[in-house]
């Protein structure tokens, strides 16, 4: 008899991801002749927000999830790690993929905590550091109030020298523009989005992380399935993160330029900048070492990947 | 099918009297709960809970209304009657009105909700009637139908109510209901002005207003009376478009200059006052939020069965001019208000009404100011209105039909408003992108 | 019998009292918190960090912690224009159903919200923001707003059916 499974997105359901996810589930279906049926719901038709999925998977509410790790810091702070800022130096998303392949069976565990199973990663584009008022050199961050989320971007920000400020998206774009806000940590594609490009002078390209997006499945739900089925599902999930990825790094060229027909100057960032900002951000990376479960040896194996000395 | 008919319930339990906020919630429970069972009813029901509790968009509420309570409380909102009475005197006749449509425009910028506005000058306002046989109905009119610009001039309670469920920015929804409030607020001036042309004896012997000479030394004393105003609203305001506060935080900033003038006016601390202010405006919060979170629950189970989308597709699809849409929500929203409170009104038909208003191409931001004279209107049309109630409860003594006749007018000239706005919504939108 | 009856209203008095108190306690500890935040970002270029979450934690304690004395003072809103005007022993068999719905509704509300803090605290989970705090915290006050608040409607539905039994 036929598996229909929901999937929850925690973005609304005409962001591109949503589309390739539903486009998933098409393609899913067809190929097992009907036997696996996934219904795609994007975050504006469920009234649970990112936050709470990986405790509905527990839960058993639901069997298939979008996951961004910043979203379930609070239940899961572990898998935060390859997104901590300035970790990745090669400044690469590849590596941010690596990073959780160096985590292996501590990751692995972790999700399994949940009743979750990854079926495939891609990740979003760079984030970087947007001014209201251009910042000449990194003495200029001091004091300088960035929204950030999270516990350890924050850490981050204000072991930098500026001050991270948390504050709900719908705030931001009036804050930057009245000057309750002097910047914001994101990726240019969500300054285009949101309008914030409007209220920003200044682009620092730190590429100060690559956050990890995750398609994982119900660990129960995964076991009940046939071994044909498994085979192409992993296979469609694969194929779904290639496309997702391909629009993180593909249209990114276009969404910078766009940015600066917008008025917005983009300041390309050095090695040795983003260096000096990495040592500076440090602390923050311990801090979460020290507080999270295998936090230690995550953060050594890390940093191997990222070539980065601790 | 079974989720139109456990929809359909509403109609039954809302006139049976159970609370609002449980037939909304009840409703959405059972939507959830034949749709998922009860794994899907008791997670979602408990995040719903408490993301809507914590949302920080509506944690204004409680600043706004602690800082009407504490303005109204410590005398300075009667403060303001006296002084633009004083600089009224003997310039026009019919003091008494004039001076509560003035007051109440600018107490509501000092304040989110029309209630505080009514009952603030409703009791100063009560004995001089008496003292002056002004007509009474004008008198209450004034205080009813201008009592409603407290939602409409920002900071507003239906504004950061209205944000929190759409997620529209809350500083473009205050500062688009700025311009309709004062435009409202002159033509009710002109209304009360053509009233007295008509009828001069309306205004009653307003003698004792002018029985001590008058000097320009008063005058000027008494616009000082209304420098603490403007302070207050300077600070509030000004905080937003300064940019030193969100408008959420601007309710504190508001809050905590409200307390010290209140310390100011009255030369001490009134400890006891001022923890009476906290704790009805924690009450008023909580009556408020408990409908917001239970119609949040509503509308959980709504979308999960797709019946808000399906009625979108609906009625978007159908083949009417997008005014006459309007139109029909307006109509909608006049018959409705008359027996369910504006919250309640608001929260109810949001997650159908919104929806259908982007997918027609109305701008958010100018609907939130239509959905906010919407409940004005509910707030002044009887039976069901808070303004008239307010005032009942001021002037126990007077019959209910009186106030009802009085606040007609008013309801005449805001349905009129509405629909000015309707067609010339650039005036809604001068200063939102 | 009496005498149980009117112990158990002036316990359930105390403790709705008691409740909206410590709900104007955090109204006041949400101003303090967002004018700390206002001033120390406007001088001194700094954020107290936690002022968004830890409003949203004020804010649930002032709701949830005055639902039961807003009941007792009758200010939760609802459409009773044909209820009034309905002759009395049907009015009160209806006030008897329309307890019965509020008390089963807020009882389904505790059970969520008490299920949801459980699993905050045997998941261990943290707030999203920058504190680091315990959600299980927070969302205890909730679940002991609306515990009060449904000992309150189970108070006076039992006042209810007293009426009415002494009615008929
Ligand atoms: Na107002
Ligand atoms: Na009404």
């Amino acid at each position: 008899k036929p598996v229909s499974m929901d999937l929850y997105c925690y973005v609304s359901r005409s962001h591109s991801f949503t589309q390739e996810m539903i486009k998933f589930a098409q393609q899913v279906k067809e190929q097992t002749k009907g036997e696996v049926n996934i219904r795609v719901l994007g975050v504006d038709e469920i009234t649970f927000k990112g936050n709470e999925f990986l405790r509905l998977m527990r839960s058993g509410a639901v069997d298939m999830v979008q996951m961004l790790p910043s979203y379930v810091a609070g239940d899961s702070p572990l898998l935060v790690g390859p997104d901590l800022p300035f970790l990745n130096s090669k400044r690469d998303y590849r590596v941010s993929l690596a990073m959780y392949d160096a985590l292996g069976d501590i990751a692995d565990k972790e999700l399994a905590k949940w009743n979750c199973v990854v079926l495939s990663r891609w990740t979003y584009p760079e984030q970087d550091v947007w001014f209201r008022d251009p910042v000449a050199n990194i003495a200029g961050w001091k004091g300088q109030k960035i929204r950030t989320y999270g516990p350890d971007l924050t850490a981050a920000m204000n072991a930098i020298g500026a001050a991270g400020v948390t504050m709900a998206a719908g705030e931001v774009y009036t804050a930057l523009q009245r000057g309750v806000l002097n910047g914001a940590y994101t990726a240019p594609v969500t300054l285009l989005t949101m309008h914030w490009f409007e209220v920003c002078k200044q682009g620092w390209r730190v590429q100060a992380a690559f956050p990890v997006d995750h398609l994982l499945i119900s660990k129960k739900k995964w076991a009940t399935l046939s071994a044909a089925q498994k085979k192409i599902i992993t296979k469609l999930a694969q194929e779904l993160a290639q496309r997702c990825q391909s629009y993180s790094t593909s249209k990114l060229d276009g969404q910078l330029a766009q940015l600066e027909k917008g008025g917005v100057n983009i300041r390309p960032v050095s090695a040795e900048e983003f260096n000096k900002l990495s040592q500076m951000a440090k602390p923050a990376w311990y801090n979460w070492a020290k507080r999270v479960p295998h936090g230690q040896e995550a953060l050594k194996r890390m940093a191997k990947v990222a070539g980065r000395k601790l | 099918m079974p989720a139109t008919l456990i929809t359909m319930s509403l109609l039954v339990l809302l006139p049976m009297g159970v609370m609002v906020a449980v037939a909304l919630g009840s409703v959405g429970a059972l939507l959830l709960y034949t749709k998922g069972g009860l794994p899907a009813l008791i997670s979602g029901v408990g995040f719903t809970v408490w993301n809507t509790g914590i949302g920080f968009t509506l944690s204004a509420i409680p600043l706004f209304v602690f800082m009407g309570e504490v303005l109204t409380r410590s005398g300075i909102g009667s403060l303001f009657f006296r002084g633009i009475s004083v600089l009224l005197a003997g310039l026009v006749r019919g003091i008494i009105p004039y001076t509560v449509i003035i007051g109440s425009s600018i107490f509501s910028a000092l304040n989110g909700l029309s209630i505080t506005n009514v009952a603030a000058f409703g009791t100063l306002v009560a004995p001089e009637i008496q003292k002056t046989g002004c007509d009474k109905k004008l008198v209450y009119g004034a205080l009813v139908g201008a009592g409603t610009l407290g939602i409409l001039i920002p900071p507003s309670v239906t504004a950061l109510i209205y944000c929190g469920m759409t997620g529209v920015s809350v500083a473009d929804v205050f500062l688009a209901g700025l311009i309709p409030g004062i435009i409202m607020s002159f033509v009710f001036i002109v209304y009360v002005a053509i009233r007295l042309r008509l009828r001069p004896d309306l205004a009653g012997n307003e003698q004792h207003f002018l029985s001590d000479q008058i000097t320009s030394l008063d005058r000027l004393k008494a616009l000082l009376k209304l420098l603490p105003a403007g302070v207050i609203i300077f600070f509030t305001m000004g905080s937003i478009y300064f940019g030193w506060a969100t408008p959420t935080e601007a309710g504190a900033v508001g809050g905590a200059a409200s307390v010290l003038f209140s310390i100011g006016y009255q030369r001490r601390v009134d400890w006891r006052m001022l923890w009476g202010c906290c704790l009805s405006a924690a009450k008023i919060t909580a009556m408020i939020m408990f409908i917001i979170i239970c119609a949040q629950i509503m509308s959980m189970g709504l979308s999960t069965w797709g019946i808000t989308s399906d009625l979108v597709a609906l009625l978007s699809n159908l083949p009417l001019p997008r005014l006459l849409v309007m139109a029909m929500f307006g109509l909608m929203y006049l018959v409705l208000g008359c027996f369910v409170d504006g919250t309640s009104m608001m929260v109810l038909s949001l997650p159908f009404v919104f929806p259908i208003i982007q997918s027609l191409g109305f701008h958010p931001v100018w609907f939130g100011v239509m959905m906010t004279m919407f409940i004005e209107i509910g707030q002044i049309t009887p039976p069901m209105g808070l303004n008239l109630f307010t005032l009942q409860g001021v002037v126990p003594q007077e019959r209910m039909e009186v106030i009802w006749a009085s606040a007609m007018p008013y309801v005449a000239l805001l349905i009129l408003g509405v629909a000015f706005f309707v067609l010339v919504p650039q005036l809604v939108l001068v200063f939102v992108k | 019998m009496r005498g149980g009856r009117y112990r158990l209203v002036e316990v359930v008095r105390v403790l709705s009292v008691g409740a909206n108190r410590v709900s104007g306690v955090a109204v006041v500890l949400m101003i303090i918190l967002i004018v700390a935040e206002v001033v120390l970002r406007k001088f001194f270029d700094r954020s107290t960090t936690l002022c968004d979450e830890y409003t949203g934690y004020f804010q649930a304690a002032v709701v949830f912690l005055s639902l039961a004395q807003c009941f007792k003072d009758n200010l939760h809103i609802s459409v009773d224009l044909i209820l009034r005007r309905l002759p009395n022993p049907l009015r009160r068999w209806i006030e008897v159903i329309n307890h019965l719905v509020a008390l089963f509704f807020v009882a389904m509300l505790l059970w969520a919200g008490g299920q949801m803090t459980w699993e905050s605290f045997l998941f261990g989970s943290t707030s999203y923001g920058p504190s680091n705090t315990p959600l299980f915290i927070p969302q205890l006050v909730v679940v002991i707003g609306l515990a009060i608040f449904a000992i309150q409607i189970l108070c006076s539905f039992l006042l209810t059916i007293g009426k009415q039994s002494e009615a008929s």
